[in-house]
């Protein structure tokens, strides 16, 4: 009885106390990203300071979401007008996307490499599966984590005015520039 | 022994679960108090002001019309071929609190100038429960009156009116507005515009009720009534008006029915009213458009 006692306690202090040689989670609540809209009439972005991102080295697991009431266009009358008309961002706060690298990277190599990740990326509850290219950077303090992609805005069932003025373009480009700390657990 | 062996499975579990978290990261969200925003779509509610500012950098544009009333039916085809009273306003946003416009009226000719400022915001998470302002609007007639054997003076043509408005959103859909107005005429005179039988009223007030319902995302129902009291005849006038807000991002058309032909919140006030059971009703649409010209 006392050994098995032993032996769980040994166990808890193994699980709890890992082996901190090699961080496998990355993460940061701090990344950039830019929703850039290039309407013939009218280019804008929003811009936000608040992505967070995680990249687990071990099993190749990359997530990402930011609350899209934090983009900032610049201007609040077009900021309003994002959050409650377009986006309705009371009601769905996060554009995230979830997904896995589809090759692990180098963890010893210098300057930015390519990757492409697979995965979902969801804003106003619908998901849409699609594979990104981007760059992961070794720096020395972790990983800094570089992509751009394009979403239609009709995939996620925005409602972009029709008539009179098209000032929102239906494809807008997505930028995301985050360094990802090494996770120690506590 | 066994409550030792009870922590540890329980440290065991939750680090377990620790690591499945790793997974994907918990969603929070970063914004969790920011400004009640588009309680009203546009600055103006059919006629009344409302609390929505203009933001820094935005020039606001809006051109109202009130036709005339509908009682003779298809002869002048419900009032559109006797014309319409016509507001032209531009505005200007120097902060996103304060903006300055400047509006021309064609009934009596009036041209008005004022400002717009915020100074209480309805908060998503705790603050203020309404949003509240003040516009301030000095106008001046300039219809030279020839039908009237009267001459007309500068000082005699000034016109200043105040408005409060205070409002809510109480959510998504409905949203409340309450507009506390006053205005005062340097002259007014029983055969012009501002009713007036006695020929001594001045100063009016009164308390404007305006608010929407959603029916979707871009259309909503609006309604506005304003009783406002003539201190020397002692006789209240009514306006009523029943319209619906188009937003098509940029611009949002009004189209509504009044018992007024008045645009301005001057003559809005102190302009005549018709009865709706005498159909005495116009027809009447605003268009308002927001351009950014300074980022």
């Amino acid at each position: 009885m006392q050994n098995s006692t032993l032996f769980t306690v040994i166990l808890a202090v193994f699980f709890l106390f890992p082996e901190k040689s090699d961080a496998q989670v990355y993460l940061n609540t701090e990344g950039y990203v830019e929703f850039i809209s290039t309407a013939p009439l009218l280019e804008f972005k929003g811009t936000s300071e608040n992505l967070a991102g995680m990249l687990n080295t071990e099993t190749g697991e990359v997530d990402f979401y930011v609350d899209l009431a934090s983009l900032d266009t610049g201007n609040r009358r077009r900021d309003r007008d994002m959050r409650q008309v377009y986006l309705e961002t009371d009601k769905f706060p996060f554009a995230e996307f979830s997904g896995k690298l589809n090759a692990p990277f180098d963890p010893e190599a210098d300057g930015e490499q390519s990757v492409t990740v697979t995965g979902n990326f969801e804003m106003r509850d619908i998901s849409r599966e699609m594979t990104i290219a981007g760059t992961v950077e070794v720096l020395e303090e972790g990983l800094r984590v570089k992509a751009n992609w394009q979403v239609k805005l009709e995939d996620f069932n925005i409602d972009r005015p029709r008539v009179v003025f098209y000032e929102l373009s239906d494809v807008q480009t997505i930028n995301i520039d985050i360094t990802l700390y090494p996770h120690e657990e506590d | 022994m066994k409550k030792i062996s009870v922590i540890a499975i329980s440290l065991i579990l939750t680090a377990c679960l620790a690591h499945d978290v790793q997974a994907q990261l918990e969603r929070e969200r970063v914004v969790h108090n920011r400004p009640v925003e588009l309680t009203f779509p546009t600055s103006r509610h059919i006629n009344l002001n409302t609390t929505e500012p203009l933001s820094a950098g935005e020039l606001y544009y809006s051109i109202m019309h009130a036709f005339g009333t509908v009682e003779n039916g298809i002869t002048d085809f419900w009032g559109l071929d006797q014309g319409a009273n016509i507001r032209f306003s531009l505005e200007y946003g120097f902060t996103d609190r304060f903006s300055v416009f400047t509006a021309r009226s064609s009934m009596d000719k009036v041209y008005d100038l004022g400002f717009r400022y915020l100074y209480l915001q309805q908060m998503t998470g705790g603050g203020s429960p309404v949003s509240a302002g003040v516009v301030l609007t000095a106008g001046l007639m300039t219809d030279d009156y020839s039908f009237l054997d009267q001459s007309y003076s500068f000082s005699e043509r000034n016109q200043l009116s105040i408005s409060l408005p205070v409002s809510r959103k109480f959510n998504d859909k409905f949203s409340l507005l309450v507009v506390p107005m006053a205005a005062a005429f340097s002259r007014t005179n029983p055969f012009l515009r501002i009713e007036d039988p006695l020929d001594t009223d001045e100063v009016f007030a009164g308390i404007g009720l305006g608010s929407r319902y959603k029916l979707n995302n871009r259309t909503s129902v609006t309604i506005q009534y304003v009783p406002s009291y003539r201190f020397e005849n002692e006789t209240t006038n009514q306006n009523i008006a029943l319209g619906l807000d188009f937003e098509t991002g940029g611009h949002v058309f009004q189209i509504f029915f009044t018992t007024s032909r008045a645009l301005n919140d001057a003559y809005l006030l102190a302009a005549s009213n018709g009865r709706i059971d005498d159909y005495a009703f116009r027809f009447g649409f605003n268009i308002n458009r927001s351009f950014v010209i300074r980022e």
